[in-house]
């Protein structure tokens, strides 16, 4: 294996990263809430869209937006019943909510899909086996597909925060709840859409991951990885967790063929969070985190 | 315009924060309120713009009409809507947008020509057009102060409420902005509520005042009445009862005690 390929997929498993600590960022900007359920929630929605799509035999492209239907659905019951209940009250409540909700997903997942377990083949696009072949370099179909998805989505939230107005006012939310209240943003709207939002983007993240590895009930773990990547890229910051996330994934690939062999391996799987205890001990924001701003 | 009848306002429902405050601000004027610290005075803007209701606070008796509706209570973000703009005290600006990023969430409520709104605001604030582009955090007090100004502009009020938009400024900012709310109550027909520290400057602005402490108001008057009432002379304006300023090297004076019931 040349280390061109190793640092390709790495790339690609690195935008799933991504994909996931920005669902995990655009909830801690608007709401300061840290998602611990993250990686749950990545894993229900794979589930549902599973069972959606399961339901009966229509086109692949009715399944997909009935999935997101039921994503969006998700996001806005976890806002309305878990987190409104808990706004003005001290931010550790709902952050310990989120603990709560990340056993809760999973012990719901077991309880209802326990049966058909790990592995089971999760393909409605026919991409699992595919692969691309470039000169010497072998790319998976469905890494590649979640790589420009990735792409995509985080080119389309730029545009969406920089010039739709739901977009600046989630903004001007994520910066001072109160000053965007009198100025007449829809505060309470902009969480829920925050959370709608957060749940799609898990469910493209899941289906991308679903389609790679097939299901399993250890899918949740990823979000562990996440957090540390959007820790690193910096909690707030949305080109942070793309950028981290390629990051941490090309050092992982890298780390898991050139060190593993030589200590028995196991680092790789770990390696997201000693680059996070790095980074944070120089760079207590992140990487490109906002710091306060004070004049001097 | 806006009447506020008799209002009690409690904080988490046991701090009795203001008695039976009534004021009352007339279509197109400028309304002073002023006060000492803790008088209540912002605690009165935000019964207003129902903001009480993020620190927990509430009007428990007494109404506040706004056009003939009944506004206590009410949430902020309707408020707004209805054409009554807070400006808060100590430039909140969002510090991480730009200035006109800032403007635009201003006018977040207010449908139609963004552009032609802006363009309003930066014909009132001249200095703001030149720094469009830079981070609100970083820019100026003077500018901050002129850019909070400008972002309650833009959703179109015809009341806006003004807390201590001289709080930490230099006396010629000061000065230029005092000038700019003027023209703003002339050309946009915008009232204004100014809560004001700086008595002398909200005197010569306003066409009537309110002087508020321990939660309720205890004078009012016009605001040349006010400037010639002796309390408020010796306690906001710092004169004696020659008109001059006080001094301090005729050691012995006798502090004057105030002819109102506190």
């Amino acid at each position: 294996m040349n280390t061109l390929q190793i640092c390709l997929w790495g790339l690609q498993i690195g935008a799933i990263y991504g994909l996931i600590a920005l669902a995990f960022v655009l909830v801690y900007k608007a709401t300061k809430v840290i998602n611990f359920a993250q990686g749950s929630i990545v894993m229900l929605t794979i589930y549902l869209c599973h069972a959606v799509i399961s339901l009966g035999t229509f086109p692949i492209w009715a399944g997909l937006l009935l999935s997101a239907g039921v994503a969006i659905g998700l996001g806005l019951a976890i806002n309305r019943l878990f987190m409104h209940p808990l706004v003005g009250q001290p931010l550790i409540a709902p952050v310990m909510v989120t603990i709560a909700l990340l056993g809760l997903i999973q012990g719901l997942c077991i309880m209802v899909w326990g049966d058909i377990g790990g592995c089971r083949n999760f393909d409605p696009l026919g991409i699992s086996a595919g692969a691309l072949h470039i000169g010497q370099i072998v790319l998976l179909k469905p890494h590649t597909l979640g790589f420009i998805v990735t792409l995509v989505l985080f080119g389309l939230c730029a545009l969406f925060f920089k010039y739709a107005k739901l977009g600046l006012g989630m903004r001007a939310t994520a910066e001072d709840h109160q000053v965007a209240k009198v100025l007449g943003v829809p505060v309470m709207f902009v969480f829920a859409a925050v959370w709608a939002l957060a749940t799609l983007i898990s469910l493209v993240a899941g289906f991308i991951l679903g389609s790679m590895n097939g299901l399993e009930l250890g899918i949740w773990q990823i979000g562990i990885k996440a957090i540390a990547v959007a820790i690193i890229g910096g909690l707030d910051s949305i080109p942070g967790a793309l950028i981290a996330g390629l990051m941490v994934g090309v050092l992982e690939q890298l780390a898991g063929a050139y060190i593993d062999p030589y200590i028995g391996g196991g680092l790789m799987d770990v390696f997201p969070l000693i680059i996070m205890c790095i980074i944070i001990y120089f760079r207590p924001y992140g990487l490109f985190g906002l710091e306060r701003i004070e004049r001097v | 315009m806006l009447a506020i009848n008799n209002i009690e306002v409690k904080y988490s429902d046991i701090i009795l924060v203001l008695r039976g405050v009534s004021l009352e601000v007339p279509d197109e004027e400028i309304v002073s309120l002023m006060g000492n610290n803790g008088a209540g005075k912002t605690t009165t803007l935000k019964a207003i713009s129902g903001m009480l209701a993020t620190e927990l606070g509430k009007v428990t008796e007494g109404s506040i009409m706004f056009n003939g509706k009944r506004i206590e209570n009410g949430d902020a973000e309707v408020t707004v809507g209805l054409g009554i703009a807070q400006v808060m005290e100590g430039r909140r600006t969002l510090e991480h947008l730009t200035v006109e990023e800032n403007l635009r969430v201003g006018g977040y409520k207010v449908s139609g020509d963004a552009k032609k709104n802006l363009e309003r605001v930066y014909g009132y604030f001249p200095r703001l057009r030149d720094v469009r582009n830079s981070t609100a955090g970083y820019c100026s007090g003077g500018e901050q102060q002129m850019l909070v100004i400008g972002r309650g502009l833009m959703a179109r009020p015809t009341l806006m409420l003004l807390d201590e938009p001289s709080l930490g400024l230099a006396p010629l900012l000061v000065e230029e902005i005092f000038g700019i709310l003027k023209s703003i109550n002339q050309g946009a027909k915008t009232a204004l509520l100014l809560v004001e520290q700086n008595a002398l400057a909200a005197l010569s602005l306003a066409n009537y005042g309110y002087v508020m402490e321990n939660g309720r108001v205890v004078l009012d008057g016009a605001a040349e009445k006010l400037k010639n009432n002796e309390d408020i002379k010796e306690f906001y304006l710092g004169l004696n009862e020659v008109g001059k300023r006080k001094s301090y090297r005729e050691v012995k004076h006798y502090r004057r005690r105030k002819r109102w019931l506190g």
